[in-house]
Protein backbone atom coordinates (compact mmCIF):
# COMPACT_ATOMS: atom_id res chain seq x y z
CA UNK A 1 0.00 0.00 0.00
CA UNK A 2 1.35 3.50 -0.77
CA UNK A 3 2.32 5.89 2.11
CA UNK A 4 -0.01 8.97 2.01
CA UNK A 5 2.31 11.57 3.25
CA UNK A 6 0.53 14.39 5.10
CA UNK A 7 1.89 18.12 5.54
CA UNK A 8 2.53 18.72 9.33
CA UNK A 9 0.55 21.48 9.30
CA UNK A 10 -2.70 21.49 7.75
CA UNK A 11 -5.16 24.68 6.77
CA UNK A 12 -7.91 24.02 8.82
CA UNK A 13 -10.42 25.44 10.76
CA UNK A 14 -8.64 24.03 14.11
CA UNK A 15 -5.61 24.92 13.14
CA UNK A 16 -6.42 28.71 12.33
CA UNK A 17 -8.46 29.42 15.53
CA UNK A 18 -5.35 28.01 17.28
CA UNK A 19 -2.92 30.04 16.21
CA UNK A 20 -4.91 32.86 15.85
CA UNK A 21 -5.21 32.77 19.70
CA UNK A 22 -1.71 32.23 19.83
CA UNK A 23 -0.90 35.26 17.87
CA UNK A 24 -3.84 37.76 20.16
CA UNK A 25 -2.02 36.08 23.16
CA UNK A 26 1.64 37.01 22.15
CA UNK A 27 0.41 40.37 20.11
CA UNK A 28 -2.05 41.44 23.11
CA UNK A 29 0.05 44.43 24.80
CA UNK A 30 0.77 45.74 21.18
CA UNK A 31 -3.45 46.20 22.12
CA UNK A 32 -3.58 46.94 25.38
CA UNK A 33 -0.79 47.56 27.43
CA UNK A 34 -2.78 48.53 30.37
CA UNK A 35 -1.66 47.52 33.93
CA UNK A 36 -4.93 45.79 35.29
CA UNK A 37 -5.59 44.35 32.01
CA UNK A 38 -2.49 42.54 32.06
CA UNK A 39 -2.52 41.58 35.16
CA UNK A 40 -6.11 39.49 34.80
CA UNK A 41 -4.42 37.89 31.56
CA UNK A 42 -0.93 36.82 34.13
CA UNK A 43 -3.80 35.77 36.81
CA UNK A 44 -5.29 33.48 33.98
CA UNK A 45 -1.88 32.08 32.84
CA UNK A 46 -0.80 31.24 35.96
CA UNK A 47 -4.06 29.90 37.03
CA UNK A 48 -4.48 27.46 33.63
CA UNK A 49 -0.79 26.36 34.93
CA UNK A 50 -2.42 25.42 38.23
CA UNK A 51 -5.41 24.09 36.79
CA UNK A 52 -3.42 21.92 34.26
CA UNK A 53 -1.79 20.41 37.07
CA UNK A 54 -4.80 19.71 39.31
CA UNK A 55 -5.93 18.16 35.42
CA UNK A 56 -3.08 15.62 35.30
CA UNK A 57 -3.94 13.50 38.66
CA UNK A 58 -7.83 14.07 38.79
CA UNK A 59 -8.76 14.59 34.98
CA UNK A 60 -6.31 12.45 32.77
CA UNK A 61 -4.75 9.65 36.13
CA UNK A 62 -8.22 9.50 38.29
CA UNK A 63 -6.79 10.52 41.65
CA UNK A 64 -9.23 13.44 42.68
CA UNK A 65 -7.45 15.46 45.17
CA UNK A 66 -9.06 18.31 47.42
CA UNK A 67 -5.46 19.46 47.86
CA UNK A 68 -3.94 21.03 45.01
CA UNK A 69 -2.98 24.22 46.77
CA UNK A 70 -0.62 22.19 49.03
CA UNK A 71 1.84 21.64 45.59
CA UNK A 72 1.15 25.71 44.98
CA UNK A 73 1.85 27.08 48.48
CA UNK A 74 4.72 25.08 49.35
CA UNK A 75 5.90 26.33 46.56
CA UNK A 76 5.85 29.80 46.78
CA UNK A 77 6.94 29.40 50.58
CA UNK A 78 9.97 27.72 49.47
CA UNK A 79 11.06 30.14 46.90
CA UNK A 80 9.72 33.46 48.92
CA UNK A 81 11.78 32.61 51.61
CA UNK A 82 14.99 31.99 49.01
CA UNK A 83 14.17 34.93 47.95
CA UNK A 84 14.03 36.72 50.98
CA UNK A 85 16.97 35.64 53.23
CA UNK A 86 19.27 34.45 50.30
CA UNK A 87 18.96 36.74 47.85
CA UNK A 88 18.45 34.15 44.99
CA UNK A 89 16.61 35.45 42.12
CA UNK A 90 13.31 34.43 40.95
CA UNK A 91 14.59 32.55 37.80
CA UNK A 92 16.49 30.02 40.41
CA UNK A 93 13.41 30.28 43.21
CA UNK A 94 11.14 29.20 41.30
CA UNK A 95 12.39 26.11 39.78
CA UNK A 96 13.31 25.05 43.23
CA UNK A 97 9.81 26.10 44.21
CA UNK A 98 8.86 23.31 41.37
CA UNK A 99 11.72 20.92 42.96
CA UNK A 100 9.77 21.36 46.46
CA UNK A 101 6.53 20.83 44.55
CA UNK A 102 7.80 17.57 43.21
CA UNK A 103 8.58 16.78 46.89
CA UNK A 104 5.21 17.35 48.33
CA UNK A 105 3.98 15.52 45.36
CA UNK A 106 5.47 12.55 45.71
CA UNK A 107 4.54 12.73 49.63
CA UNK A 108 0.19 13.23 49.10
CA UNK A 109 0.74 10.65 46.28
CA UNK A 110 1.55 7.91 49.10
CA UNK A 111 -1.81 7.80 50.43
CA UNK A 112 -3.31 7.75 47.09
CA UNK A 113 -2.04 4.28 46.28
CA UNK A 114 -3.73 2.74 49.74
CA UNK A 115 -6.93 4.59 49.74
CA UNK A 116 -10.00 5.02 46.98
CA UNK A 117 -11.97 7.56 45.98
CA UNK A 118 -13.98 9.59 48.61
CA UNK A 119 -11.28 8.44 51.26
CA UNK A 120 -8.80 9.73 49.32
CA UNK A 121 -10.34 12.87 49.15
CA UNK A 122 -10.88 13.81 52.53
CA UNK A 123 -7.27 12.63 53.35
CA UNK A 124 -6.08 14.97 50.87
CA UNK A 125 -8.21 18.20 51.84
CA UNK A 126 -6.97 17.99 55.40
CA UNK A 127 -2.82 18.42 54.03
CA UNK A 128 -3.09 21.63 53.12
CA UNK A 129 -4.61 22.33 56.88
CA UNK A 130 -1.49 20.33 58.20
CA UNK A 131 1.01 22.85 56.59
CA UNK A 132 -0.62 26.10 57.16
CA UNK A 133 -0.48 24.64 61.05
CA UNK A 134 3.16 24.68 60.39
CA UNK A 135 3.52 27.80 59.50
CA UNK A 136 1.83 29.38 62.38
CA UNK A 137 3.96 26.86 64.87
CA UNK A 138 7.27 28.57 63.17
CA UNK A 139 6.42 32.16 62.66
CA UNK A 140 9.98 33.39 62.88
CA UNK A 141 10.86 31.35 59.85
CA UNK A 142 7.56 31.76 57.71
CA UNK A 143 5.98 35.09 59.09
CA UNK A 144 3.45 33.40 61.08
CA UNK A 145 0.27 35.16 60.03
CA UNK A 146 1.86 38.24 57.91
CA UNK A 147 3.49 35.81 55.96
CA UNK A 148 6.68 36.40 53.79
CA UNK A 149 6.45 39.84 51.86
CA UNK A 150 9.06 42.55 50.28
CA UNK A 151 10.13 39.32 47.73
CA UNK A 152 11.63 40.41 44.26
CA UNK A 153 8.70 41.06 41.37
CA UNK A 154 9.42 38.96 38.08
CA UNK A 155 10.05 42.42 36.83
CA UNK A 156 9.09 45.94 37.11
CA UNK A 157 7.73 45.85 34.16
CA UNK A 158 4.25 44.61 33.81
CA UNK A 159 4.97 43.65 29.84
CA UNK A 160 7.80 41.65 30.53
CA UNK A 161 6.04 39.82 33.01
CA UNK A 162 3.21 39.23 31.36
CA UNK A 163 5.32 37.65 28.58
CA UNK A 164 6.75 35.56 31.14
CA UNK A 165 3.96 34.06 32.59
CA UNK A 166 2.75 33.39 29.10
CA UNK A 167 5.74 31.79 28.21
CA UNK A 168 5.65 29.84 31.55
CA UNK A 169 2.04 29.08 30.49
CA UNK A 170 3.20 28.08 27.01
CA UNK A 171 5.89 25.88 27.91
CA UNK A 172 4.07 23.72 30.79
CA UNK A 173 0.87 23.25 28.12
CA UNK A 174 3.24 21.66 25.82
CA UNK A 175 5.07 19.35 28.23
CA UNK A 176 1.83 18.63 29.42
CA UNK A 177 0.05 17.69 26.68
CA UNK A 178 3.31 15.77 25.48
CA UNK A 179 2.81 13.59 28.35
CA UNK A 180 -1.10 13.22 27.93
CA UNK A 181 -0.39 11.73 24.17
CA UNK A 182 2.32 9.92 25.08
CA UNK A 183 2.71 6.16 26.37
CA UNK A 184 2.74 8.03 30.00
CA UNK A 185 -0.61 9.96 29.50
CA UNK A 186 -2.16 6.16 28.14
CA UNK A 187 -1.31 4.38 30.74
CA UNK A 188 -2.17 7.09 32.68
CA UNK A 189 -6.16 6.78 31.42
CA UNK A 190 -5.93 3.44 31.97
CA UNK A 191 -5.04 3.76 35.31
CA UNK A 192 -8.22 6.31 35.93
CA UNK A 193 -10.42 3.90 33.39
CA UNK A 194 -9.41 0.71 35.95
CA UNK A 195 -6.38 0.49 38.04
CA UNK A 196 -7.13 -3.20 38.74
CA UNK A 197 -7.51 -3.78 35.18
CA UNK A 198 -4.32 -1.71 34.61
CA UNK A 199 -2.28 -4.04 36.75
CA UNK A 200 -3.52 -7.12 35.55
CA UNK A 201 -2.16 -6.04 32.34
CA UNK A 202 0.90 -5.69 33.53
CA UNK A 203 1.03 -1.92 34.83
CA UNK A 204 3.23 -1.26 37.37
CA UNK A 205 0.70 1.37 39.58
CA UNK A 206 2.14 2.57 42.01
CA UNK A 207 5.06 3.78 39.88
CA UNK A 208 2.87 5.68 37.61
CA UNK A 209 0.98 7.18 40.09
CA UNK A 210 3.36 8.20 41.86
CA UNK A 211 5.15 9.86 38.28
CA UNK A 212 1.69 11.49 37.95
CA UNK A 213 1.59 13.08 41.57
CA UNK A 214 5.11 14.39 40.50
CA UNK A 215 4.59 15.84 37.39
CA UNK A 216 1.61 17.72 38.97
CA UNK A 217 3.60 18.93 42.42
CA UNK A 218 6.33 20.09 39.63
CA UNK A 219 3.68 22.80 37.72
CA UNK A 220 1.28 23.42 40.40
CA UNK A 221 4.69 24.88 42.39
CA UNK A 222 6.06 26.71 39.30
CA UNK A 223 2.36 28.06 38.94
CA UNK A 224 2.76 28.86 43.00
CA UNK A 225 6.35 30.57 42.95
CA UNK A 226 5.84 32.84 39.65
CA UNK A 227 2.34 34.37 41.72
CA UNK A 228 4.61 34.48 44.72
CA UNK A 229 6.86 36.68 43.30
CA UNK A 230 4.42 38.34 41.19
CA UNK A 231 2.14 39.52 43.95
CA UNK A 232 5.79 39.92 45.80
CA UNK A 233 4.15 38.24 49.08
CA UNK A 234 2.50 35.32 50.63
CA UNK A 235 0.57 34.36 53.59
CA UNK A 236 -1.08 31.35 55.24
CA UNK A 237 -3.89 31.80 53.70
CA UNK A 238 -3.58 30.52 50.57
CA UNK A 239 -3.73 26.82 51.76
CA UNK A 240 -7.92 27.78 52.33
CA UNK A 241 -10.00 25.30 50.29
CA UNK A 242 -11.08 28.09 48.23
CA UNK A 243 -7.74 28.04 46.20
CA UNK A 244 -8.29 24.09 46.08
CA UNK A 245 -11.45 24.20 44.59
CA UNK A 246 -10.13 27.16 42.38
CA UNK A 247 -7.95 24.52 40.27
CA UNK A 248 -11.08 22.37 40.30
CA UNK A 249 -13.34 24.35 38.62
CA UNK A 250 -10.83 25.96 36.05
CA UNK A 251 -10.12 22.74 34.75
CA UNK A 252 -14.05 21.25 34.89
CA UNK A 253 -15.19 24.10 33.71
CA UNK A 254 -12.41 23.67 30.33
CA UNK A 255 -12.61 20.11 30.13
CA UNK A 256 -11.78 17.85 33.00
CA UNK A 257 -8.95 15.36 31.36
CA UNK A 258 -8.28 17.11 28.43
CA UNK A 259 -5.47 19.41 29.98
CA UNK A 260 -5.97 22.54 27.28
CA UNK A 261 -9.25 22.96 28.74
CA UNK A 262 -7.60 24.42 31.70
CA UNK A 263 -6.47 27.27 29.59
CA UNK A 264 -10.10 28.03 28.58
CA UNK A 265 -11.11 27.65 32.07
CA UNK A 266 -8.89 30.03 33.32
CA UNK A 267 -8.85 32.69 30.90
CA UNK A 268 -12.90 32.80 30.77
CA UNK A 269 -13.03 32.14 34.78
CA UNK A 270 -10.36 34.49 35.48
CA UNK A 271 -11.98 37.42 33.38
CA UNK A 272 -15.63 36.86 34.01
CA UNK A 273 -14.47 37.22 38.03
CA UNK A 274 -12.84 40.25 36.99
CA UNK A 275 -15.65 41.65 35.16
CA UNK A 276 -18.41 40.55 38.01
CA UNK A 277 -16.24 43.00 39.98
CA UNK A 278 -18.39 46.07 38.64
CA UNK A 279 -21.71 44.28 40.37
CA UNK A 280 -20.42 43.93 43.41
CA UNK A 281 -23.46 43.05 45.30
CA UNK A 282 -24.63 40.16 42.30
CA UNK A 283 -20.92 39.14 41.76
CA UNK A 284 -21.35 35.55 43.78
CA UNK A 285 -24.33 35.10 42.67
CA UNK A 286 -23.79 35.71 39.04
CA UNK A 287 -20.85 33.59 38.78
CA UNK A 288 -22.15 30.71 40.67
CA UNK A 289 -25.33 30.83 37.62
CA UNK A 290 -22.44 31.31 35.02
CA UNK A 291 -21.42 27.60 36.58
CA UNK A 292 -24.38 25.89 37.17
CA UNK A 293 -25.55 27.14 32.95
CA UNK A 294 -22.49 25.99 32.03
CA UNK A 295 -22.24 22.23 33.69
CA UNK A 296 -25.93 22.41 33.02
CA UNK A 297 -25.13 22.56 29.01
CA UNK A 298 -22.18 21.53 28.77
CA UNK A 299 -20.94 19.34 31.51
CA UNK A 300 -17.98 17.98 29.88
CA UNK A 301 -16.46 21.56 29.70
CA UNK A 302 -15.60 24.27 27.12
CA UNK A 303 -12.84 22.49 25.65
CA UNK A 304 -14.62 19.03 24.45
CA UNK A 305 -17.57 21.45 22.76
CA UNK A 306 -15.08 23.38 21.09
CA UNK A 307 -13.29 20.00 19.56
CA UNK A 308 -16.63 18.57 18.85
CA UNK A 309 -17.25 21.82 17.02
CA UNK A 310 -14.17 21.98 15.16
CA UNK A 311 -13.39 18.29 14.99
CA UNK A 312 -10.86 17.61 16.86
CA UNK A 313 -9.61 14.31 18.79
CA UNK A 314 -9.36 14.54 22.57
CA UNK A 315 -6.15 13.77 24.47
CA UNK A 316 -5.23 11.15 21.39
CA UNK A 317 -2.33 8.51 22.11
CA UNK A 318 0.13 9.84 19.55
CA UNK A 319 0.35 6.12 18.51
CA UNK A 320 -2.55 6.49 16.45
CA UNK A 321 -1.17 9.44 14.71
CA UNK A 322 1.41 6.83 13.50
CA UNK A 323 -1.04 3.94 12.31
CA UNK A 324 -3.05 6.94 10.59
CA UNK A 325 0.04 8.03 8.17
CA UNK A 326 1.15 4.97 7.74
CA UNK A 327 -2.50 2.59 7.09
CA UNK A 328 -3.03 -0.54 8.18
CA UNK A 329 -2.82 -2.65 5.65
CA UNK A 330 -6.20 -4.66 5.27
CA UNK A 331 -4.80 -7.71 3.29
CA UNK A 332 -1.85 -8.49 5.86
CA UNK B 1 8.93 -31.85 32.95
CA UNK B 2 8.33 -29.91 35.57
CA UNK B 3 4.90 -28.22 35.25
CA UNK B 4 4.55 -24.75 34.20
CA UNK B 5 2.35 -23.97 37.20
CA UNK B 6 2.04 -25.53 40.82
CA UNK B 7 -0.55 -25.07 43.07
CA UNK B 8 0.46 -26.24 46.81
CA UNK B 9 -1.80 -26.59 49.60
CA UNK B 10 -3.47 -23.35 49.07
CA UNK B 11 -5.72 -21.63 51.78
CA UNK B 12 -7.97 -18.54 51.80
CA UNK B 13 -10.39 -17.32 54.50
CA UNK B 14 -12.86 -14.82 54.67
CA UNK B 15 -13.61 -14.26 58.17
CA UNK B 16 -15.58 -17.26 58.71
CA UNK B 17 -15.91 -18.87 54.96
CA UNK B 18 -13.04 -20.61 53.77
CA UNK B 19 -12.61 -20.04 50.16
CA UNK B 20 -10.27 -22.26 48.85
CA UNK B 21 -9.06 -24.91 51.29
CA UNK B 22 -6.19 -27.19 50.73
CA UNK B 23 -5.78 -26.54 47.03
CA UNK B 24 -3.20 -28.58 44.80
CA UNK B 25 -3.27 -28.32 41.21
CA UNK B 26 -0.41 -28.72 38.40
CA UNK B 27 -0.72 -27.37 35.10
CA UNK B 28 1.59 -28.54 32.51
CA UNK B 29 2.62 -26.31 29.31
CA UNK B 30 0.16 -26.31 26.47
CA UNK B 31 -3.03 -27.33 28.39
CA UNK B 32 -6.07 -26.24 28.54
CA UNK B 33 -7.65 -26.91 31.57
CA UNK B 34 -11.37 -26.27 32.42
CA UNK B 35 -12.33 -25.37 35.95
CA UNK B 36 -15.98 -26.12 36.91
CA UNK B 37 -17.81 -25.81 39.93
CA UNK B 38 -21.20 -24.34 41.89
CA UNK B 39 -21.40 -21.07 42.21
CA UNK B 40 -19.40 -19.60 45.47
CA UNK B 41 -17.37 -22.93 44.80
CA UNK B 42 -13.77 -20.31 45.38
CA UNK B 43 -12.86 -20.49 41.23
CA UNK B 44 -12.42 -16.72 40.49
CA UNK B 45 -10.89 -16.58 44.56
CA UNK B 46 -8.35 -18.54 42.91
CA UNK B 47 -7.44 -16.82 39.82
CA UNK B 48 -7.32 -13.84 42.75
CA UNK B 49 -4.73 -15.80 44.15
CA UNK B 50 -2.97 -17.12 41.32
CA UNK B 51 -2.66 -13.86 39.88
CA UNK B 52 -1.65 -12.03 43.25
CA UNK B 53 -4.69 -9.83 43.96
CA UNK B 54 -5.61 -11.85 46.97
CA UNK B 55 -2.50 -13.47 49.53
CA UNK B 56 -3.14 -16.64 50.45
CA UNK B 57 -3.19 -17.55 54.04
CA UNK B 58 -0.81 -20.39 53.38
CA UNK B 59 0.16 -22.21 50.46
CA UNK B 60 3.06 -21.12 47.59
CA UNK B 61 2.53 -21.57 44.21
CA UNK B 62 5.05 -21.34 41.45
CA UNK B 63 5.03 -20.34 38.24
CA UNK B 64 7.94 -22.02 35.76
CA UNK B 65 9.82 -23.00 39.37
CA UNK B 66 9.49 -19.66 40.66
CA UNK B 67 7.35 -18.77 43.83
CA UNK B 68 5.14 -15.92 42.60
CA UNK B 69 2.75 -16.36 45.93
CA UNK B 70 3.84 -12.95 47.23
CA UNK B 71 4.32 -10.87 44.16
CA UNK B 72 2.18 -7.83 42.84
CA UNK B 73 -0.20 -8.26 40.22
CA UNK B 74 2.26 -6.31 37.82
CA UNK B 75 4.87 -8.30 38.59
CA UNK B 76 3.18 -11.79 37.94
CA UNK B 77 1.50 -10.32 34.73
CA UNK B 78 5.09 -9.22 33.26
CA UNK B 79 6.03 -13.21 34.35
CA UNK B 80 3.34 -14.01 31.46
CA UNK B 81 0.83 -15.45 33.45
CA UNK B 82 -2.22 -12.97 32.49
CA UNK B 83 -5.86 -12.89 33.79
CA UNK B 84 -8.88 -11.87 31.94
CA UNK B 85 -11.79 -10.76 34.14
CA UNK B 86 -15.40 -11.85 35.02
CA UNK B 87 -17.57 -8.74 35.40
CA UNK B 88 -15.22 -7.33 32.06
CA UNK B 89 -14.35 -4.25 32.98
CA UNK B 90 -12.80 -2.59 29.71
CA UNK B 91 -11.23 0.95 29.76
CA UNK B 92 -14.48 2.66 28.72
CA UNK B 93 -13.32 6.04 27.90
CA UNK B 94 -10.48 5.05 26.13
CA UNK B 95 -10.41 3.69 22.15
CA UNK B 96 -10.54 -0.69 21.74
CA UNK B 97 -6.82 -0.06 19.93
CA UNK B 98 -5.85 2.04 23.18
CA UNK B 99 -7.04 -0.53 25.32
CA UNK B 100 -4.44 -3.39 24.19
CA UNK B 101 -1.92 -0.86 23.50
CA UNK B 102 -1.57 -0.43 27.65
CA UNK B 103 0.06 -3.66 27.84
CA UNK B 104 2.49 -3.57 25.20
CA UNK B 105 3.85 -0.59 27.55
CA UNK B 106 4.41 -2.94 30.89
CA UNK B 107 7.55 -4.16 31.70
CA UNK B 108 6.66 -7.59 29.94
CA UNK B 109 8.69 -5.88 26.89
CA UNK B 110 12.18 -4.56 26.94
CA UNK B 111 12.53 -0.67 25.29
CA UNK B 112 12.91 -1.85 21.92
CA UNK B 113 10.20 -3.91 21.79
CA UNK B 114 8.01 -0.92 22.27
CA UNK B 115 8.72 0.78 19.18
CA UNK B 116 5.61 -0.70 16.82
CA UNK B 117 3.03 -0.59 19.34
CA UNK B 118 0.45 0.28 17.26
CA UNK B 119 0.47 -1.99 14.68
CA UNK B 120 1.00 -4.56 16.94
CA UNK B 121 -2.18 -3.80 18.94
CA UNK B 122 -3.97 -3.26 15.72
CA UNK B 123 -3.06 -7.27 14.87
CA UNK B 124 -4.23 -8.64 18.44
CA UNK B 125 -7.54 -6.75 17.81
CA UNK B 126 -7.54 -8.02 14.69
CA UNK B 127 -6.61 -11.92 15.97
CA UNK B 128 -9.77 -11.70 17.88
CA UNK B 129 -11.78 -10.59 15.18
CA UNK B 130 -11.75 -6.78 16.27
CA UNK B 131 -11.19 -4.91 12.92
CA UNK B 132 -12.03 -1.44 11.68
CA UNK B 133 -13.98 0.75 12.67
CA UNK B 134 -14.39 -1.10 15.83
CA UNK B 135 -10.96 -1.01 16.83
CA UNK B 136 -10.83 3.20 16.62
CA UNK B 137 -13.83 2.60 18.51
CA UNK B 138 -14.56 3.90 22.21
CA UNK B 139 -14.62 0.35 24.40
CA UNK B 140 -17.90 1.77 26.02
CA UNK B 141 -19.84 1.75 22.55
CA UNK B 142 -18.79 -1.79 22.06
CA UNK B 143 -21.19 -4.91 22.24
CA UNK B 144 -20.71 -6.96 25.24
CA UNK B 145 -19.53 -9.82 22.47
CA UNK B 146 -16.84 -7.44 21.25
CA UNK B 147 -15.95 -6.45 24.83
CA UNK B 148 -15.22 -10.10 25.88
CA UNK B 149 -13.10 -10.46 22.75
CA UNK B 150 -11.25 -7.02 23.75
CA UNK B 151 -10.35 -8.57 27.11
CA UNK B 152 -9.42 -11.35 25.84
CA UNK B 153 -6.73 -8.87 23.49
CA UNK B 154 -6.08 -7.17 26.49
CA UNK B 155 -4.62 -9.70 27.97
CA UNK B 156 -3.06 -11.67 24.67
CA UNK B 157 -0.78 -8.43 24.07
CA UNK B 158 1.31 -9.63 26.43
CA UNK B 159 2.50 -12.31 24.90
CA UNK B 160 1.46 -14.51 27.74
CA UNK B 161 2.36 -17.91 28.71
CA UNK B 162 -0.23 -18.92 31.16
CA UNK B 163 -3.46 -17.45 30.66
CA UNK B 164 -6.66 -17.70 33.02
CA UNK B 165 -10.12 -16.49 31.34
CA UNK B 166 -12.96 -15.82 33.90
CA UNK B 167 -16.32 -16.87 32.13
CA UNK B 168 -15.01 -15.97 28.61
CA UNK B 169 -18.22 -17.61 27.78
CA UNK B 170 -20.50 -14.96 30.43
CA UNK B 171 -23.24 -13.76 28.84
CA UNK B 172 -22.69 -14.55 25.54
CA UNK B 173 -25.64 -15.79 23.02
CA UNK B 174 -25.23 -19.24 21.50
CA UNK B 175 -24.04 -17.84 18.25
CA UNK B 176 -21.23 -15.41 19.85
CA UNK B 177 -20.18 -18.92 22.06
CA UNK B 178 -19.99 -21.17 18.79
CA UNK B 179 -17.77 -18.36 17.45
CA UNK B 180 -15.40 -17.62 20.22
CA UNK B 181 -14.81 -21.45 21.05
CA UNK B 182 -12.93 -22.04 17.74
CA UNK B 183 -11.41 -18.47 18.12
CA UNK B 184 -9.81 -19.34 21.32
CA UNK B 185 -8.60 -22.80 20.53
CA UNK B 186 -6.60 -20.55 17.15
CA UNK B 187 -5.31 -18.38 20.03
CA UNK B 188 -3.68 -21.30 21.83
CA UNK B 189 -2.40 -23.09 18.80
CA UNK B 190 -0.68 -20.54 17.60
CA UNK B 191 0.66 -19.03 20.72
CA UNK B 192 1.23 -22.19 22.33
CA UNK B 193 -0.65 -20.60 25.14
CA UNK B 194 -1.60 -22.52 28.69
CA UNK B 195 -5.15 -22.29 29.31
CA UNK B 196 -6.95 -22.72 32.12
CA UNK B 197 -10.75 -21.80 31.40
CA UNK B 198 -13.52 -21.21 34.44
CA UNK B 199 -17.05 -21.68 32.31
CA UNK B 200 -20.61 -22.61 33.34
CA UNK B 201 -21.58 -23.11 29.62
CA UNK B 202 -20.38 -26.94 29.70
CA UNK B 203 -21.11 -27.26 26.53
CA UNK B 204 -18.37 -24.61 24.88
CA UNK B 205 -16.05 -25.41 27.68
CA UNK B 206 -16.12 -29.52 26.98
CA UNK B 207 -14.99 -28.85 23.07
CA UNK B 208 -11.93 -27.02 24.61
CA UNK B 209 -10.75 -28.25 27.66
CA UNK B 210 -8.39 -31.65 27.48
CA UNK B 211 -9.11 -31.37 31.84
CA UNK B 212 -11.02 -30.57 34.41
CA UNK B 213 -10.32 -29.69 37.01
CA UNK B 214 -14.30 -29.37 39.66
CA UNK B 215 -14.50 -27.30 42.79
CA UNK B 216 -16.77 -27.41 45.41
CA UNK B 217 -16.90 -25.66 48.68
CA UNK B 218 -12.89 -24.49 48.18
CA UNK B 219 -11.96 -27.80 47.70
CA UNK B 220 -10.81 -30.24 44.87
CA UNK B 221 -13.67 -32.58 44.46
CA UNK B 222 -12.10 -34.61 41.46
CA UNK B 223 -9.68 -33.70 38.31
CA UNK B 224 -9.58 -36.03 35.03
CA UNK B 225 -10.59 -35.68 31.48
CA UNK B 226 -14.50 -34.45 29.85
CA UNK B 227 -15.40 -38.25 30.36
CA UNK B 228 -14.02 -39.19 33.45
CA UNK B 229 -16.01 -36.18 35.06
CA UNK B 230 -19.03 -36.55 33.42
CA UNK B 231 -19.38 -39.64 34.85
CA UNK B 232 -17.80 -38.93 38.50
CA UNK B 233 -20.51 -39.42 40.63
CA UNK B 234 -19.50 -37.03 43.30
CA UNK B 235 -19.68 -34.41 40.43
CA UNK B 236 -22.79 -35.66 38.89
CA UNK B 237 -24.20 -35.24 42.65
CA UNK B 238 -22.56 -31.62 43.05
CA UNK B 239 -22.47 -30.07 40.12
CA UNK B 240 -23.89 -31.58 37.10
CA UNK B 241 -27.12 -33.13 38.52
CA UNK B 242 -28.34 -36.46 36.82
CA UNK B 243 -28.37 -35.27 33.53
CA UNK B 244 -24.57 -34.63 33.58
CA UNK B 245 -23.58 -37.74 31.18
CA UNK B 246 -25.50 -36.40 28.17
CA UNK B 247 -22.73 -33.75 27.95
CA UNK B 248 -19.97 -35.96 27.52
CA UNK B 249 -21.03 -37.15 24.03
Amino acid sequence: MTKVNKPKWEFSSKNVIFLLLLILLIGFPLISSGYYILLILIFANVGAVYAASWDLTAGVTGQFSFGQVLFFGIAGYVSGYLNLNYGLSPLLTIPIGGAMGVLAGLIVGLPSLRLKGPYFMIVSLIFPGILSGIIFMYPELTGGETGLYGLSPISDNIVITYYASLFMMLISMFILLKILSSRIGLVFRSIREDPDVAEATGINTTKYKLLAWGISGLFAGIAGGFQTHQLMTINPFVFGAVYSFQAILYAIFGGAGTIIGSVAGSYILTTLNELLRYITDLRAILYAVVMIITFLFLPMGIYRWFAVKFNIELGTWNGLKKLRREPYDPDS
Amino acid sequence: MTPILEIKNLNKRFGGITAVKDFDLQIEKGEIVGLIGPNGAGKTTLFNLITGFLKPDSGTILFKGKNITKLKPHKIANMGLVRTFQLIKPFKRMLAIENVAVGCYSDRFKKEQKADVPQKAFNTLKRVGINPPETFKFASSLSHGYSRRLDIARALVLEPDVLLLDEPFGGLGTKESKLLTPLIKKLQKEDDLTLIIIEHKMRQLMKLAEKLVVMQFGEKIAEGNCKEIANDPKVCEAYLGRGGNGYSS
